[in-house]
């Protein structure tokens, strides 16, 4: 009976691979393709699209590398801020506190709300003619601010639209570790005379540093791939400040000018990048995520 | 008890982080229950006479299909992942599977695919099967996203089953299904449940595979967009919407709080 | 939750020491376990329980007149009035009896054109027996969808709209996608009137002699120019008197000077145009070579930069959302090429009788802006007899006079142009489209003067996006306008070359 039901794992294996081989088989077929859906069939040109996205001296790779950059620069920092600030917040709920209590509760609110919502949500909290921030800051004499329409504002607003959607998520994995800590460790510790500082560098970080990592392995991968953002916010930026890959690849793919071919081509690279940087932050962090805590 | 000024910084501070995540959410209830006219004042008014309109418009029509269609892709997108989901992770649990970790890590990969990639190829292969517009479609690709969260977060509940139970029972002269029935499906009861919430908040909340794999058969957040796409931005109505789809997600994440540590770590966090 | 899980396992561990799992112990944990799951299961069962309470108890109401997709001020005694003429005797479009249960399905854009036609399509069913299926949607997802559609040569779309005056259309039609409308047009009863239909509007919507497409609302837009009477006393005549009236009255956050769309797509494209034709310049000469390194380009470019100022978020903002800003009487001016006055009038405005409407600064006694929705048929589709009668029937003269006269302020034909009694009632619409009568396209002789009309481009949009890129570069302070502009240039020039329209 057991090797047989080892068999278990079969429909899992068999589905996963049906749904994502043969459309990735297809977006190799596409990339190899120049197809403008609006008009002319497809024609074939090899590796063609990868040199002219990917090659310095053609005149289409600046904005792929514009778009490369952007994403791995705005997903990077706001990995970086929620991790520092998710910590912060983390420590500051992992008390007895009610109101630590009742924040705790409504840290999942964020997590479950229909991020299109939410994005719509900020649009209109962002509206210059409408939004309670323009009015809010209209009563401290700052009038006529463009939240999303001029450079380094569109960064800012978007980090505090993805600040407080996705902070509440490292606050959890967070606090489920900080409260997951032996208490008699502490105690003990701080009997030993230890000093606040000391107890937090050499016995909170390396307990939580695993969740740490989850946190980041999550919200980093995530925060590559932002487009709903983008999509009902800003529609790449000023100029194309805010053209991230995921949104890139959606307007040349759907958007006037379907450039098929292209889309594919940048989907498969995009894909590859998502894939190599998860691959590598996953088998590196490995042991811990497969079980390094485990107790039984 | 002395109270420190550093228990009332402390306490200023989490008033504000709970001010900062209220505050969206104020302006959200706020505007549903404005009218069409109110919704466009400006100064943003926070006293007024609350009216239900918004909220009928939403209710009607058009607006029941996209409730009703977002209800039958995701609870779809829940049962067809825990049919398949479960029993392998049942199989990553107990046994051990040749290349057992590189399975699991490249099951995590499919999580962190990034779903655009796949939009045109699902498109184009759904138009050819003459599936577009159909629940199946949507159904199907919900399904391909959200067994990476069955796999990983029932193996951890189900690792935590002892053997023992088990092993008793197979000498009781129980089947496998037996097993699952009586021990392994009740003990993991919780696991059951985040995952079962995960899986629907991913389809129910879904924009971009909706949008494209559907027409007339929308679900609520292509709903949303086309609201936004119009002449006239309905905030209200939006609004409106936003609370009605919030107001059974919240409360039922506010009931089941104590196990999302471990949902979101995907059972790494056993405690 | 600590204590909880710790008070479970401990029991595990107690069972597994004992070496056999004796059925209370199972229970207990059984118990347990259902306890925790019907506790939140109730929860979750409440919670649906009441939004499915409140769901169907408001689903029973009376309801209110909201509008949600449909801004259509088709009165409801017009629309009686309409049902209840049924025509007996000779229709004005095409009708064939025996098509009557089909249903057609018409992929359109989210336009003031569609929740017009939405509002008539139930008179057309009560007339012919057809049904149509409206699927609505941006225009680019409706651009996106068709051209994947085509692709796939899928018939589930009969009718499909195409944005820009035909300028998708196109490009559809050369492919081979759309159904050529010249034969349908030769069966169409003769009550229909074809040769009421301005000449330039079918031959711009030609190609090789057959028609592709027409105006999906029978009529092409026009009013660029929008202004509030109470704040400004006479209409703008020239673009720096319009930079003057919105630097005057710009007043933010209350109000602002000026709106128009400003989106890095077709919309900033648009309102560029207006301030080109300004300078007595167009985006080609005759020769095909394009304009945008000369002076005046740079000046209109400066002026859309400078007049962008008292905007609010101009480059956030989409012709839909500028419309928005102007009707809720945040704006005191704005460059449009889609509203009918009707509809910033109508209801919910906060302008009513507040609004002037003049051709736009610069271009007052030029021809300008022509633009439209169209619609064709799908040359996949398998009922194309039903949706020609369905297009037939909004392009019907009597249809024709129902849309002018509902406030669109917009025709294709003549007879509505020619009307007495339009001419009393709608001096400016009417003045404002005499022009039309007398176009020809370009490079059949006419002078391409500011605002004539063009011909189809291959590789449109590429065109409209390297624009784009200059206006969007110079806009965010990217690169200077001159040297945006020049860019633009030498891409243009390329591209014109190479779909071989240039003429050296």
């Amino acid at each position: 009976m057991r090797r047989s039901s080892s068999l278990l794992i079969l429909p899992v294996i068999i589905y996963l691979t049906a749904m994502t081989i043969f459309p990735t088989a297809y977006l190799v077929y596409l990339s190899l393709l120049d197809w403008n859906l609006l008009g002319g069939g497809p024609r074939f040109v090899g590796l063609q699209n990868f040199i002219d996205v990917l090659s310095p001296s053609s005149p289409d790779s600046p904005a792929f590398y514009n778009s490369l950059w952007i994403t791995l620069a705005f997903g990077g920092s706001v990995t970086l801020i929620e991790l520092v600030l998710g910590l912060a917040i983390a420590l500051l709920l992992a008390r007895e506190n009610l109101i630590a209590k009742l924040a705790q509760g409504m840290l999942v609110v964020p997590l479950v709300i229909t991020p299109i919502l939410l994005d719509m949500i900020w649009k209109y909290l962002y509206s210059p003619l409408l939004g309670p921030i323009t009015y809010a800051l209209s009563l401290f004499g700052i009038i006529g601010i463009d939240y999303l329409s001029t450079i380094p504002n569109v960064y800012i607003s978007l980090a505090i639209v993805d600040l407080w959607q996705w902070t509440p998520l490292v606050i959890l994995i967070l606090l489920g570790g900080l409260l997951s800590l032996p208490r008699q460790q502490f105690e003990a510790a701080e009997l030993d005379g230890a000093t606040r500082s000391q107890i937090f560098r050499y016995l909170t970080i390396p307990t939580i540093l695993p969740f740490i990592i989850i946190a980041l392995i999550f919200r980093l991968v995530d925060a590559l791939k932002v487009f709903n953002k983008i999509y009902i916010l800003t529609a790449g930026g000023p100029a194309d400040a805010t053209d991230t890959l995921s949104y890139r690849i959606f307007h040349h793919s759907l958007g006037f000018t379907q450039e098929v071919g292209y889309g594919a081509t940048l989907s498969l690279l995009f894909f590859v990048m998502v894939i190599v940087i998860s691959t590598i932050l996953v088998f590196s962090f490995s042991r811990i995520l497969l079980g390094g805590k485990e107790k039984t | 008890m002395k109270v420190t000024i550093r228990q009332v910084a402390i306490n200023i501070a989490l008033i504000l982080i709970l001010l900062w995540i209220i505050y969206p959410l104020f302006w959200a209830f706020v505007s549903s229950l404005k009218d069409d006219v109110e919704i466009f004042h400006y100064p943003p008014s926070i006293l007024f006479s609350p009216s239900l309109a918004a909220f009928r418009a939403v209710l009607s029509g058009d607006w029941l299909n996209y409730f009703r269609n977002g209800i039958v892709v995701s609870v779809g997108g829940v049962i067809l992942p825990l049919i398949i989901g479960v029993p392998g992770a049942y199989a990553l649990a107990r046994y051990d599977l040749p290349r057992k970790n590189f399975t699991m890590l490249s099951i995590l990969s499919i999580r962190m695919m990034p779903g655009i990639v796949m939009l045109i190829p699902f498109f184009l292969m759904f138009l050819f099967l003459h599936l577009l517009d159909n629940y199946l479609a949507l159904i199907l690709v919900y399904t391909t996203f959200n067994l990476p969260y069955v796999v990983w977060i029932m193996k951890g509940f189900i690792e935590q089953i002892p053997r023992a139970m088990e092993e008793a029972a197979e000498l009781d002269g129980a089947n496998l299904g037996l097993i699952f029935r009586e021990i392994v499906i009740p003990l993991s009861a919780a696991g059951l449940l985040i995952t079962g919430f995960l899986c629907f908040a991913l389809a129910w909340n879904d924009f971009a595979f909706a949008f494209i794999l559907t027409n007339i058969n929308r679900t609520v957040p292509v709903g949303l967009s086309s609201l936004i796409g119009s002449r006239q931005v309905f905030w209200n109505q939006i609004f409106a919407v936003g609370v009605i789809n919030m107001i059974p997600a919240m409360i039922f994440a506010y009931l089941s709080r104590r196990y999302w540590a471990r949902g979101f770590t995907l059972g790494i966090v056993k405690g | 939750m600590n204590d909880d899980a710790r008070s479970k396992s401990e029991k595990l561990e107690k069972s597994e020491s004992k070496e056999e799992v004796s059925s209370p112990i199972r229970k207990i944990n059984r118990r347990q376990a259902i306890s925790t799951m019907t506790k939140v299961g109730i929860g979750a069962g409440i919670a649906v329980l009441a939004a499915g309470g409140a769901a169907a108890y408001y689903a029973t109401r009376p309801p209110e007149i909201v509008s949600t997709t449909s801004t259509s001020t088709l009165t409801s005694t017009l629309m009686s009035t309409l049902m209840s003429t049924l025509t007996t005797a000779e229709r004005d479009y095409y009708y064939d009896p025996s098509l009557s249960g089909t249903t057609i399905t018409r992929l359109a854009a989210n336009v003031p054109e569609t929740p017009f036609a939405q509002a008539l399509a139930p008179l057309f069913t009560q007339e012919t027996g057809i049904e149509v299926k409206f699927i609505v949607e941006p225009e680019d997802t409706v651009v996106a969808k068709a051209g994947v559609a085509f692709a796939a040569q899928s018939s589930d779309y009969d009718m499909i709209d195409g944005p820009g005056f035909g300028g998708v259309a196109f490009p559809w039609f050369v492919s081979g996608y759309l159904e050529p409308l010249t034969p349908y047009i030769k069966k169409t009863p003769s009550a229909w009137k074809y040769d009421d239909i301005i000449p330039v509007v079918p031959q711009l919507q030609s190609y090789n002699g057959d028609v592709f497409a027409f105006p999906s609302l029978g009529g092409i837009v026009n009013y660029p120019y929008f202004y509030r009477k109470d704040l400004i006393p006479q209409p703008a005549k020239t673009i720096s008197d319009m930079i003057s009236y919105a630097s005057s009255n710009n007043k933010p956050p209350s109000i602002y000077g000026w709106t128009s769309g400003g989106t890095p797509d077709i919309y900033s494209f648009f309102t560029y145009d207006m301030f080109l034709w300004a300078e007595g310049l167009d985006y080609f000469d005759a020769n095909f070579h394009p304009q945008l390194d000369t002076s005046g380009a740079l000046d209109a470019l400066k002026n859309l930069i400078e007049v962008s100022k008292y905007a609010p978020a101009f480059t956030t903002t989409t012709a839909d959302d500028a419309a928005n800003n102007f009707t809720q009487g945040r704006t005191a001016q704005m460059t449009d090429f889609w509203t009918w006055y009707k509809l910033v009038e109508g209801k919910g405005s906060a302008v009513t009788g507040k609004v002037g409407y003049a051709p736009h600064p610069g271009v007052v006694s030029q021809p300008h802006m022509m633009a439209s929705e169209t619609f064709s048929i799908n040359k996949f589709s398998k009922k194309k007899d039903a949706a020609w009668s369905f297009m037939s029937f909004l392009l019907s003269p009597r249809m024709g006079q129902i849309e002018f006269g509902e406030g669109y302020g917009s025709t294709m034909r003549k007879s509505v142009l020619n009307n007495p009694v339009n001419k009393e009632q709608h001096p400016d619409d009417i003045e404002v489209m005499n022009w039309l009568l007398d176009a020809k396209p370009a490079g059949s002789g006419a002078p391409v003067v500011a605002g004539s009309i063009l011909p189809h481009i291959p590789k449109g949009f590429d065109f409209i996006d390297m624009v784009v890129k200059a206006i969007s570069d110079s806009l965010a302070g990217k690169s200077s306008p001159q040297d945006a502009l020049n860019a633009a240039q030498d891409k243009a020039t390329a591209l014109m070359k190479d779909v071989g329209l240039y003429k050296a």
